[in-house]
Parts: structure tokens; C-alpha cells; sequence
């Protein structure tokens, strides 16, 4: 799942969360703070006295020219290992001085991160977060770093068959699109990234008409807009490179079928197809019944392949969105002498649901289960500038959260057996296996490369 | 996934739990928690966290991996696995279909010296949950069909896991090998034979041994008040009759004088790494030497600690490298080293790396200012420990069920502020023993030592 974007969102629907009512935030609304040409939506809470701000930059990996891949995550890594005035160990010092930390890494569709603080720290850590995205240094010694810690990580990758399963169900399904390519980019294109490369890529895309800001815990409004300036005012007004515009993905209508062959105990399967757009009218019920699907204990998938025929330790699919694509995926690992058992299972159930939708009782379980999950996935302040940041990805309003319940309860029997017809098509599946296994025929094979 | 969670996993939040010099060490608290014993041997700790109307249900039975008897490792996970398989009043998969209904989340953990199950819920559901977790303490029903594809799913989990892993592979060889006769050279989730040859006859002896109120820890963390919770407690746990409870099993490692060096070379590495495993001592009825080893670790690892700098920055031997302390054991703790080298440098010249940077530890000590550092570092980590409604039962619980007490955790800010210079160093030179230590070397096939 590496090459898709990992929002709270994506994380929500692999695991059947989903957002729904809020008693959690009820007590302190969200809102708007706006300073330094910067807007951040606050939920403030002094409970705890730390503070965490999420945030998002648009344009990412998918923006990579083909020689250049991996350059987006590069630059994710390099912001925070040393910044103005400081050093790699200087910088790290001073963070971990602070009892702060900024995490950032590169989406498909965006540069992403948070900053976490002791509230007492706010104003300093914010200082360093404003350094790392206005004043990074990419020094060549950490540079250098950068890139062999990648390429290690992509070569330690290659004889791993979940990476090799989703790789092929990736390249297959997005075919030319950048999509199609690793986020974490190729061991040729990272070793020719240079450090003008990084520089041209902040300095094109980094602005704050492209910013999307959240913050969550104990800090005031006031307290915030100071921050905002901190973190964020060194920015320019506008990205010079402009909106991250991606070209629409025309994703395979046919059942596909493939086969990396590779030595190892047990095979990964990736499965899954067209999802369904936020935006789109069936989204409600698609996420209902990705739930009844997918979503974990107790689930169609869980129950046949784990619970009743012990083939697997787990098994789930959901929904994930990127800005030019909504995909349905899943995914499993089996031994190799029941891969074909458990394919036939999932191909069973997707056209048992196709053929006659979710029963009452599965319908109402799962709308039970969407609304009430929410406020209990909420439990942390990393956890709420998250879930906010996700709302204002998806152009969201800032009342969603109150909103969501009602338009999960409003999915009907009759409405999701006809979003099912559309989602759980035969042809609306594909498979990927990686490993050894026995009994497929038929299966396309994709030679297994070892270049990236 | 319903799984172990490894044992690192769990002392990786206890370990955080160092304390803040900055706080008044006399006031300072962690969690403030509130302690009960119910008549039939249950202890019940109660944490309130009223953010939001959720609550986190966790209860930890003192049994784990350490006591299978030989031929049967595994069991204790395998019957983890077991416990959702329904009771005589609750069908199977109803728990956790009640928990999904209500949007609540659950899983099992088992450890070498624990196994723990949770709910996290709306706190009006608190009853609810207890009320099951109640009834499947001793009303657990099985039949041979449900346990062999359960058998059938553990060894799956056991393919995930470690088979189809060279490091897990390397992981198992390595733990057996740290631990000459101590049982927690077993692997938790069961060496594969073993694995295949439990039957529900055994996990069921196994459930009747160790499940009852009198070995087991409930924590509940909140928007609840302890009265209420110890009065539900009382209704629901308070009505399992207490058991005859064996008497408490404890190991001892002999002596170790020989340094043991495991090597794994397979055709799916691409990418050597080095680690290496020590013996440690463990919080455990202990008030500082586990307490300096945190600050050690603080010291070491990380990516502003002396490995870092040394083997990474300045010597540029290694990518990647890494130090930790878990002392959250009954009988013992352990501590590990872990690098990956820069391209070019074989595993004898970072493993030498390594050795230089230990011996300069032991012979010129640490600063008085990494020791204030450090202290600092981990005096946020408490705070931090706040943040998050399931964490603070899960180091409570933990904890309790490894043999420390409330006290114990509570104490932590003062331990880690009484740490010194002397005590850091003491600590290194004590941990720092090689022919204490297990070293793992995962290699491509075809390359390094044959």
C-alpha cells in the first residue's frame, strides 16, 4: 500500500472505520483560525498540554517526472535533517530537546506531516517546523544518507511477495499513469537526484495557497496564529508551479489475472477494482458495504476464508481514494497450496453480493458500526488533527463530522443491493498473486524485475 | 489482526514512561490511578480520562508463553485465539459482533509472560463488555471442528509472521539462543510441530489452570468514575468464584559464559543486517538500575544518540542503527543492539564499530550533560503517555501483570530523576557483559562467514 496515498481516510476504510457523529467533539467545536495568509481549522483542548498540527501540501510523487521517481519522498526525508543555521545533528537535537517531533513523508498526491509538541514548546517547535519546509538545507552528506537508506529499503523489498503482489496489481490497474510508480521511486532514478532537483521541486510547489492546515490540543487561538506565522509564514503566497494537476486514470474494466512466481512459503494476494469517488451519490453505500465485505471480525471475507476454512490470518478490503482515482483493494496471504481455494472464496463472495446484496441485519450492523466507531477512533490529538486534515483534504465541511452519521443511516436495503451490483461486477476484479503457488491456470505471469 | 503483540511492543510504551526532572518529583504523578481487589482475588485499577465518552476495557491474565510445559509451546497464543470462539450463553463471534454493533474496537495480545484481551467502547457499554468478558473468564465452550481451524489459522499467522520472514526466522533462532534453559527462549507463537499437535483437549486443561479472577488484572481508562467501575465489577467478575490458582513458576538462567553468534544466509536477503541480544534486568521488584538503563537507552539510540552520531554520521558505517532496553519481563529483561551497514562495509567491521563505541561507554563513561538530556527527553514521554485513551491501561496492565506494582509506576518520575552519571555507567558495565549476549548475523545467500 506504499504507492497509495495513506490518509486517515485510506486508513479508516482499510479498517472499516469511517467518520461519523462526534459526541467526541461536541465539546469543543472546530474552528477557524486565520493568520499570516494561513488557514488552519483548531479543535482546542487542554486536557493533555501537548499540541499537534497536521498538514498537507499538494503535489507529491505522482508529480515526479519518470527519470526522476522517489524525488518527492527524498525531499519528505531531507526536510528534516537540517535547516537553516543547523545541521542533521543539530537540528535533530534541538527537536528532540524541544520534546517535539515533525514526521513528514510524500503521498501520491501530496507532501504530508505533523508536528507534535509539549504545548509549553509550541512556539519553538513551530520555529523548526517553519525551518524545515522554508529553509531546508539538503546538505550532500545527508543527501547522500537519504538516498542509500531508500535504496536499501527497495532492495531489502524485492523478495517480499506482499511488495511484489502490489506492485503488479498497481502497475496493472494504472497502466501508464504515475500511479503506477513507487512513491519511494527506483534505485536508478534515486541515485541521479540532486540536491538542485529537491530545491526545484520545494520552491515550485511549496506555497500557501497549496496548504491545507489542522491542529488539534492546548493551545489557544491566539496561540495558534502566532504558530501558523512560525510555521508557515515563510512560505510564499502562491506555489510558482501551480495546481498539481493529474491526468484522470482510466482503470481496466476486464477481470485480470496475475501471476510474479517467486520462491517463498506463502503467497500475498491483492485483489480489488473500481471504488467509488467521494463525490460520487453510491459513495455512502460503497462504504456500507466494503464494511459488510471487508471491514474485519465478523465480515463476509473474514468469516468464509479465516473463520469457517482456516486459510488465512487475515483478510480485509476497502476503499481508497487518491485525488485521481477511487480504487477498491484487499488483500491476503495464504500458503501456497491454498492460494487458489482462497481466490475462489473471494470470487464467490463478491458474487454472492453482486447477486443479492447485504441482508438487513448486515446492513443495519454495519451502519451501526460506521457511526459509533468514530468518536472511539478520535482518542488521541494526533488522532483528531488527522481525521480534521483528512475532512479538508476531501474539500469536506467543517461540520462533516456532525453531518456523517446522518448520511450513513440514510443508505437502503434497496439502494445498497444496487450500489452492489455495481461494485462487486465479476468484472470489477482483478487479482495479484505473489509467491509459489499451486493450481492457478491460466494466470498471466509478470516476469519479476529486479531494477526497481 | 487478533495477535501477540510482541513483547517489545509492550515495554516499548512502559519504557516511555521515564520522568520529567522538570516535575516536582514529590507531586508528580503519571496516571493516578485508583486501586481495587475484589473478594474473589481480581485487582481492578481504574484511570479516568473524561475527553470523551469512551472508555478502554483491558484485562490481563498472568499466564503466558513461559508457562507451557515442554512439548507444547504455543498453547497459550493458540488458546488467545480460542477465546472468541463462544460460551455456553454467548455464541460464537457474538462478542465481538456485540462490540462491532456499539462501533467498538478489540483484539487479543499474547506475550512470554501475559495474555491480555480489550475493548474499546462508548463508556455507557462498559456492563456490556465486562458482563462478556465475565462470562468467557470460565464458561469458554469448544468442540474439536472450531479448534483444528483455528490450529489451521495460527499456522498461517505463524507463515506471516516468521516463515516467510529471514528475520523472523533469524529473530527465533536468536531468542533461543539468548536463553540457555530459561523458557523464554521459546518462541511465543509455537515452534511448527508443536504448533501442529495442540488439540482443544489441551487448550481447554490450559484455560481451566490459568483463567480465573484471582490471576488476572482488569484495567478500565475513561470517562468513568472508580466507584461506579468496582461497583459493575463487582456484579459481572465479582460473581466467578475464585480458583486454585498454581503456585507462581519461576525460572532461573544459569550462569552464562559463552557468547553465542547465530547466522542465517538465505536467498530472499538482499540486504545484511546485524543484531545483538543481551540479558537485562527487569523492572521488576527494582528501583534503579532498570530505571539507568532507560536513561541509557536514551543515551545510545535514537537519531540524536551516540550510535547515531559515531557509526552513521561520523564513521559511516552504518544506515541504520538502533539500541533499547525492555524490562517489562517477570523473571528477566532484555536489551539489543541493530544495525544496518553502509554499502561496502561488511557485518565483522560494523559489528567492531559497534564493540568501539560499547568500550568507549565502559571506559570513559557518559557526560553529565547527555544524563540531563536524556532525563529531560523522558520526562516528556510521561506527559506524552497521557495522550491516548488505551495507553495508559495498557502500560498499567502490563505492568501489573509482569509483578510491579501501581507504586512502581507512579514512581517513575523520581526513579528516572535519581538516575546519575554513576548509576548510567554502572548500569553499562553490568548490561555490557559479551559473554551474556546472543549476536545474529542475516545474510544474503553466498556471502559473509561460511
Amino acid at each position: 500500500m506504499t504507492a497509495l496515498r495513506q490518509s486517515i481516510f485510506g486508513l479508516i476504510g482499510a479498517l472499516g472505520l469511517a467518520l461519523a457523529g462526534m459526541p467526541a467533539l461536541a465539546a469543543s467545536p472546530v474552528q477557524e483560525v486565520q493568520a499570516h495568509g494561513v488557514s488552519a481549522w483548531l479543535q482546542s483542548d487542554p486536557a493533555v498540554p501537548v499540541v499537534a498540527i497536521a498538514f498537507q501540501i499538494e503535489g507529491g510523487a505522482a508529480t515526479d517526472p519518470p527519470t526522476l521517481q522517489g524525488r518527492a519522498s527524498l525531499l519528505a526525508d531531507l526536510l528534516t535533517e537540517g535547516a537553516g543555521e543547523m545541521d542533521d545533528r543539530a537540528f535533530k537535537e534541538r527537536l528532540a530537546n524541544l520534546s517535539a517531533t515533525i514526521s513528514i513523508q510524500a503521498t501520491q498526491d501530496g507532501i504530508s506531516g505533523m508536528l507534535y509538541t509539549l504545548s509549553k514548546n509550541l512556539p519553538e517547535a513551530a520555529d523548526m517546523l517553519g525551518l524545515a519546509l522554508s529553509a531546508p538545507r539538503f546538505d550532500p552528506a545527508a543527501l547522500e544518507r537519504a538516498q542509500a537508506s531508500h535504496i536499501a529499503g527497495l532492495i531489502s523489498a524485492r523478495e517480499r511477495p506482499s511488495r511484489r503482489a502490489y506492485r503488479a496489481f498497481l502497475e496493472t490497474v494504472f497502466g501508464s499513469h504515475p500511479y503506477a510508480r513507487s512513491v519511494k521511486g527506483r534505485v536508478a532514478t534515486l541515485q541521479k537526484i540532486t540536491a538542485d532537483d529537491l530545491v526545484a521541486f520545494r520552491e515550485q510547489r511549496f506555497g500557501r495557497d497549496r496548504l491545507l492546515v489542522t491542529v488539534a490540543g492546548d493551545v489557544t487561538p491566539a496561540g495558534m496564529k502566532d504558530a501558523l506565522g512560525r510555521a508557515f509564514g515563510a512560505l510564499p503566497e502562491m506555489a510558482p508551479g501551480g495546481p498539481a494537476d493529474l491526468p484522470t486514470v482510466a482503470l481496466p474494466s476486464t477481470p485480470i489475472r496475475l501471476l510474479a512466481e517467486m520462491a517463498a512459503p506463502q503467497s500475498t494476494i491483492v485483489f480489488g477494482g473500481r471504488g467509488v469517488p467521494r463525490n460520487d451519490p453510491d459513495w455512502r453505500a460503497a462504504t456500507v458495504l466494503m464494511q459488510i465485505m471487508g471491514g474485519g471480525f465478523g465480515t463476509r471475507l473474514m468469516s468464509e476464508v479465516r473463520e469457517k476454512r482456516g486459510l488465512v490470518y487475515g483478510i480485509s478490503a476497502g476503499l481508497t481514494e487518491l485525488d485521481a482515482a477511487a480504487l477498491v483493494i484487499g488483500s491476503a496471504s495464504t500458503n501456497n497450496a491454498t492460494v487458489a481455494e482462497t481466490v475462489a472464496v473471494v470470487e464467490a463472495e463478491w458474487a454472492r453480493m453482486a447477486e443479492q446484496g447485504p441482508t438487513a441485519e448486515e446492513l443495519a450492523d454495519a451502519k451501526a458500526y460506521i457511526t459509533g466507531s468514530l468518536p472511539l477512533a478520535l482518542d488521541s490529538t494526533s488522532a483528531i488533527a488527522d481525521t480534521l486534515l483528512a475532512i479538508r483534504t476531501y474539500n469536506l465541511p467543517m461540520d462533516y463530522l456532525n453531518r456523517r452519521a446522518a448520511l450513513i443511516e440514510s443508505v437502503t436495503l434497496e439502494e445498497a443491493a444496487a450500489v452492489a451490483k455495481r461494485l462487486f461486477r465479476p468484472d470489477n476484479l482483478i487479482f495479484a498473486v505473489a509467491g509459489a503457488p499451486t493450481g492457478l491456470t491460466g494466470w498471466r505471469p509478470i516476469a519479476v524485475k529486479d531494477d526497481d | 489482526m487478533r495477535a501477540r503483540l510482541r513483547f517489545s511492543a509492550i515495554l516499548g510504551l512502559a519504557a516511555g514512561l521515564a520522568l520529567a526532572s522538570w516535575l516536582s518529583a514529590a507531586s508528580a504523578k503519571v496516571f493516578g490511578p485508583t486501586r481495587y481487589v475484589l473478594d474473589n482475588g481480581l485487582e481492578l485499577v481504574v484511570v479516568e480520562d473524561h475527553r470523551r465518552p469512551a472508555v478502554a476495557h483491558f484485562i490481563y491474565y498472568k499466564v503466558g508463553a513461559i508457562d507451557e510445559q515442554a512439548g507444547e509451546t504455543g498453547l497459550a497464543h493458540f488458546l488467545e485465539h480460542l477465546m472468541f470462539k463462544g460460551t455456553a450463553k454467548t455464541p460464537p463471534g457474538a462478542f465481538s459482533k456485540a462490540v462491532a454493533r456499539n462501533g467498538g474496537q478489540e483484539n487479543a495480545f499474547t506475550s512470554r509472560d501475559m495474555t491480555g484481551y480489550y475493548q474499546i467502547v462508548a463508556a455507557d457499554r462498559l456492563r456490556m463488555v465486562m458482563e462478556m468478558e465475565a462470562d468467557r473468564m470460565t464458561g469458554l465452550k469448544l468442540d474439536e471442528a472450531v479448534t483444528l481451524a483455528e490450529r489451521d489459522v495460527v499456522l498461517e499467522e505463524r507463515l506471516s509472521r516468521v516463515e516467510s520472514r529471514p528475520e523472523g526466522i533469524l529473530g527465533e533462532a536468536l531468542n533461543a539462543a539468548l536463553y540457555l534453559s530459561h523458557p523464554y527462549r521459546r518462541p511465543i507463537i509455537g515452534w511448527r510441530p508443536e504448533i501442529e499437535r495442540l488439540t482443544f483437549v489441551d487448550a481447554m486443561a490450559f484455560y481451566r489452570k490459568w483463567y480465573m479472577p484471582n490471576n488476572a488484572v482488569v484495567v478500565v481508562a475513561g470517562d468513568v468514575k472508580p466507584e461506579a467501575v468496582l461497583q459493575i465489577a463487582r456484579e459481572t467478575y465479582g460473581a466467578v468464584p475464585a480458583g486454585e490458582r498454581p503456585p507462581a513458576a519461576r525460572f532461573y538462567e544459569p550462569e552464562q559464559h559463552a557468547a553465542r553468534q547465530v547466522v542465517l544466509k538465505d536467498a530472499r536477503v538482499r540486504q545484511a543486517t546485524w543484531r545483538r541480544l543481551y540479558v537485562a534486568p527487569p523492572y521488576r521488584g527494582a528501583a534503579s538500575e532498570p530505571y539507568a538503563l532507560d536513561v541509557l537507552s536514551e543515551i545510545l539510540g535514537g537519531d540524536t544518540g551516540r550510535l547515531h552520531k559515531a557509526l552513521v554520521l561520523e564513521q559511516k558505517k552504518a544506515l541504520a542503527v538502533a539500541f533499547w532496553y525492555d524490562g517489562q519481563g517477570r523473571d528477566y529483561g532484555s536489551a539489543g543492539l541493530y544495525g544496518m551497514p553502509a554499502a561496502g562495509v561488511d557485518l565483522a567491521a560494523l559489528e567492531a564499530a559497534f564493540d568501539a563505541e560499547i568500550a568507549s561507554i565502559l571506559k570513559d563513561g557518559v557526560t553529565e550533560k547527555q544524563v540531563l538530556d536524556a532525563k529531560q527527553r523522558l520526562a516528556a514521554e510521561a506527559i506524552i503517555a497521557r495522550d491516548s485513551l488505551d495507553g495508559p491501561a495498557r502500560i498499567i496492565g502490563g505492568a501489573l501483570a509482569a509483578g510491579q506494582t501501581v507504586e512502581d509506576i507512579e514512581a517513575w518520575p523520581e526513579r528516572i530523576d535519581a538516575v546519575d552519571k554513576a548509576a548510567v555507567e554502572a548500569a553499562a558495565r553490568a548490561l555490557f557483559q559479551i559473554n551474556r549476549s546472543a549476536s545474529g548475523l542475516l545474510l544474503p545467500a553466498g556471502e559473509g562467514p561460511s
